[in-house]
């Protein structure tokens, strides 16, 4: 098992200029690799060098980013997520957006790790990548098709039965700004609205034939490593997917319903994981590349309404915003309005919180049933299905949907942004974070706005004594290990938002734990790296890369006009108690609170939340600081 | 020793076999050098290994118009490809039930070998569709080695 000479296993970007129909290659140096992983990490790295402050998002100078982690491709468990980075329409600001499937594997196989997709192309087209090659190709015959119609064809005309795509349905075509990247058909880099991005350049697809090799520095010292990885398959998992979580998360008043209105939902036992699997929805459990869980669900509808229905999911995320989020709890429709979101290319949780949005309307007298053609009753399923296609097709009151909930409430009024369960034009993912206040705060100042996969600060549940023994490593004692305090959150936040970067980075999933430390064995994973790549990294060292590509990616926000002032949760939580649970609220004075620590912890300033220059040199981040200083946003 | 047992309806689809199985023949992760494939439709998320289920009556080895196919002694032993004589007709491909041949980088009949006993693809199959057989008895009773 030698390694090849002049093989390269990190750093291999491909980029594409739409405009003149070119592609090239560009080998990045390991001062870059070493500094930023891969995945995420070199994606918001690319971003920053090749996109200029106040550019559009929509507009052509938005680059597109894809990379695959680190460590994808390789027998690493679930270590195939794919992060897709690009200035978000829905926000304006920095936006990651990730993806399980097999994509990234397949990417890395072919003889590469990011793509960089510059202009727009005049006509439609798809990027073919084969054997270290890639072609740009028409798509005018793609153009129109939705996401499952487009794999087929693709694999049709390609001759490749193991064919991988990434793509976008109609939403993308249609400017969503809620579109996802859909991959291996039925995984979603869902949040912030990059299939509109990819729309936007109309570019349909990436697709990529697998074959190929990939090799790593240090073979036998991977392998081994590689295998000590394993062993953290969780069988809950596998049988009832991330949806086995609700009955208990219910059971603790933490599954919104009624647009955020209410935290223990009567019927949610209906809707959940359990029922899936027990009524016969759920055919098969599905994985992600290289991953022992399978969360992923597969189901089909044969009866009633919506009989022939099929899709990939859904998931904890799906079943909450487009069924209990509107009090639908019909599965079969639940399903349904998944399968149009999957095959439309369309964000569940953006798409669910935008028709939750409408019904609070229609229930407090701002529009009518009439005047939008459709009973916007709570409960009613069919209402959600036809709404989800509305929003694809951008008709009718979908057009006014599918700009996000923060636009459609300043375009109706009449105080609408009051429900508008959104902060920087992100809607708010299922997370209830009134009983959690790490999560209120790590909400508050995701750079891509408020939702659970830029820090998910789980640990300080403190469930099981490995978890409190983490956060006693973190914040020096288990007494933190207290959802409901509000000292030490951000102790708690900043950690894990490096962690997750490292994670996003190497491109292992947030809901793979390894044996030991949670899934955060960051000596095991720099263990990996440095065998994969070559550049010694020990835990600590990933760990400072992690907090570097934080304030990179805040920095992307400071130059965008971002600060303190952003770093908010939707006005709902700030404001009403959760039902049934007096007391429990995310109070202004507490996030403030939680902010101030937080921003002191990180090195940035308290009036504007900006980082200091001795912070970003200290990470080797001059490049930024120069241009954030010629900007005059670089607090000393 | 055992051969491999497969139950299609448990895979995943995670393929994390075919990246140890490539690994371990080859150095290098990926599609090409490995023995096991999973076959799959994605818009149904179906997914079937395709290995070599280590038949008495092997076709592939019928079928080999070079006699570059030979097998080991035992039930449940892995047929083993003499590289220097195999032409790469693909005759073997065609002929095997399981889809349980693939030509490699080389254009040369690969088949799987189980590791030389450590079925690395059984060992990471997680929800349980690759196992490694128990020794199957020799028609005097007697287990193979």
């Amino acid at each position: 098992m030698a390694a090849g000479d002049g093989e390269r296993w990190a750093g291999r970007v491909l980029h594409v200029d739409l405009e003149g129909g070119r592609c090239w290659r560009e080998e990045l140096e390991e001062q870059v690799t070493g500094s930023f992983l891969g995945g995420r990490g070199v994606n918001s790295w690319l971003l920053w060098r090749h996109s200029v402050a106040g550019c559009g998002p929509l507009s052509p100078g938005n680059p597109l980013i894809l990379g695959a982690g680190a460590l994808g491709g390789t027998h690493v468990p679930a270590s195939g997520r794919v992060t897709v980075t690009c200035k978000s329409p829905a926000t304006g600001l920095f936006l990651k957006s990730t993806s399980g499937g097999h994509w990234g594997a397949a990417l890395r196989w072919a003889g590469f790790d990011h793509i960089v997709v510059h202009g727009k192309s005049p006509r439609p087209v798809y990027l073919h990548l084969e054997e270290g090659r890639a072609t740009l190709r028409s798509a005018e015959h793609l153009w129109g098709k939705d996401v499952r119609q487009t794999n087929e064809a693709l694999r049709q005309e390609l001759d490749c039965p193991d064919l991988e795509v990434a793509c976008i349905g109609q939403a993308g075509e249609n400017l969503v700004l809620f579109a996802g990247v859909m991959f291996s058909v039925y995984n979603t880099a869902a949040r912030g609205g990059a299939g509109a991005v990819m729309g936007s350049k109309r570019l349909k697809a990436i697709s990529v034939n697998p074959r190929g090799r990939l090799g790593v520095a240090s073979p036998e010292e991977f392998w081994l490593l590689g295998l000590e990885a394993g062993g953290g398959g969780d069988r809950y998992q596998l049988k009832y997917g991330t949806a086995g979580g609700i009955p208990v998360l219910n059971e603790l008043y933490i599954f919104p319903h009624r647009n955020f209105r209410g935290g223990r939902f009567d019927r949610a036992r209906e809707i959940s994981g359990q029922r899936l699997a027990e009524a016969g929805y759920l055919k098969r459990s599905v994985a992600c590349a290289s991953c022992p869980n399978a969360c992923h669900r597969y189901v089909e509808v044969n009866g009633g309404p919506y009989a022939g229905t099929y899709t990939g999911g859904p998931e904890y995320e799906s079943i909450n915003s487009l069924g209990a989020g509107a009090m639908v709890t019909d599965l079969e429709a639940i399903i349904k309005a998944n399968e149009l979101c999957n095959i439309y290319g369309l964000d569940t949780i953006s798409a669910g919180v935008a028709a939750q949005w409408l019904l609070e309307c229609a229930e407090r007298g701002l529009v009518s049933s009439a005047q939008v053609g459709l009973p916007l009753e709570w409960g009613r399923a069919e209402t959600v299905v036809e709404l989800v296609r509305r929003i694809a097709f951008r008709e009718g009151v979908g057009d006014l949907l599918a700009q996000g909930v923060k636009r459609a409430s300043e375009r109706l009024g009449g105080g609408s942004w009051r429900w508008a369960m959104q902060a920087k034009g992100l809607e708010q993912s299922s997370c209830e974070t009134r009983p959690a206040k790490g999560y209120a705060l790590a909400f508050a100042v995701s750079p891509r706005g408020p939702d659970h996969l830029y820090a998910h600060p789980g640990l300080e549940l403190g469930i099981t004594s490995k978890m409190r023994s983490m956060v006693e490593r973190i914040t020096g004692s288990e007494a933190y290990a207290n959802p409901r305090l509000v000292e030490k959150r951000a102790d708690i936040v900043s950690w894990h938002e490096d962690a997750v970067a490292v994670k996003d980075s190497l491109g292992i999933c947030h809901f793979y734990k390894t044996r030991d430390a949670c899934g955060f064995d960051l000596e095991l994973y720099a263990g990996l790296f440095s065998a994969a790549t070559g550049h010694r990294l020990g835990g600590e060292d990933l760990l400072r890369a992690g907090r570097r590509i934080v304030n990179l990616e805040r920095c992307f926000n400071v130059r965008e006009g971002a600060s303190r002032a952003d770093d908010v949760l939707p006005h709902r939580l700030m404001t009403e108690e959760l039902p049934d649970q007096p007391g429990l609220i995310n109070s202004p004075d507490e996030l403030e609170q939680m902010k101030d620590r937080y921003y002191t912890l990180r090195g940035w300033d308290l009036d504007r939340g900006w980082p200091r220059r001795a912070t970003l040199e200290a990470l080797g981040l001059e490049e930024q600081a120069g241009e954030l200083a010629g900007l005059g946003r670089l607090p000393e | 020793m055992g051969g491999l047992s497969v139950r299609e309806e448990l895979c995943t689809g995670c393929r994390a076999c075919v990246a140890v199985c490539a690994f371990w023949h080859t150095g290098r992760f990926g599609a090409l050098g490995g023995r096991i494939r999973v076959r799959h439709v994605p818009e149904r998320c179906e997914s079937q290994p395709a290995v070599c289920r280590q038949c008495r009556e092997a076709l592939c080895q019928d079928a080999c118009p070079a006699g570059a196919i030979g097998r080991g002694t035992g039930g449940g032993s892995p047929p083993r490809v003499d590289r220097d004589s195999c032409t790469g007709c693909g005759l073997c491909l065609e002929a095997c039930p399981h889809g349980g041949v693939s030509l490699d980088g080389e254009g040369k009949a690969a088949i799987c070998d189980l590791c030389g006993g450590e079925a690395w693809c059984a060992r990471v199959c997680f929800p349980g569709a690759l196992a490694l057989a128990r020794p199957e008895p020799e028609e005097d009773g007697h287990a193979s080695a």
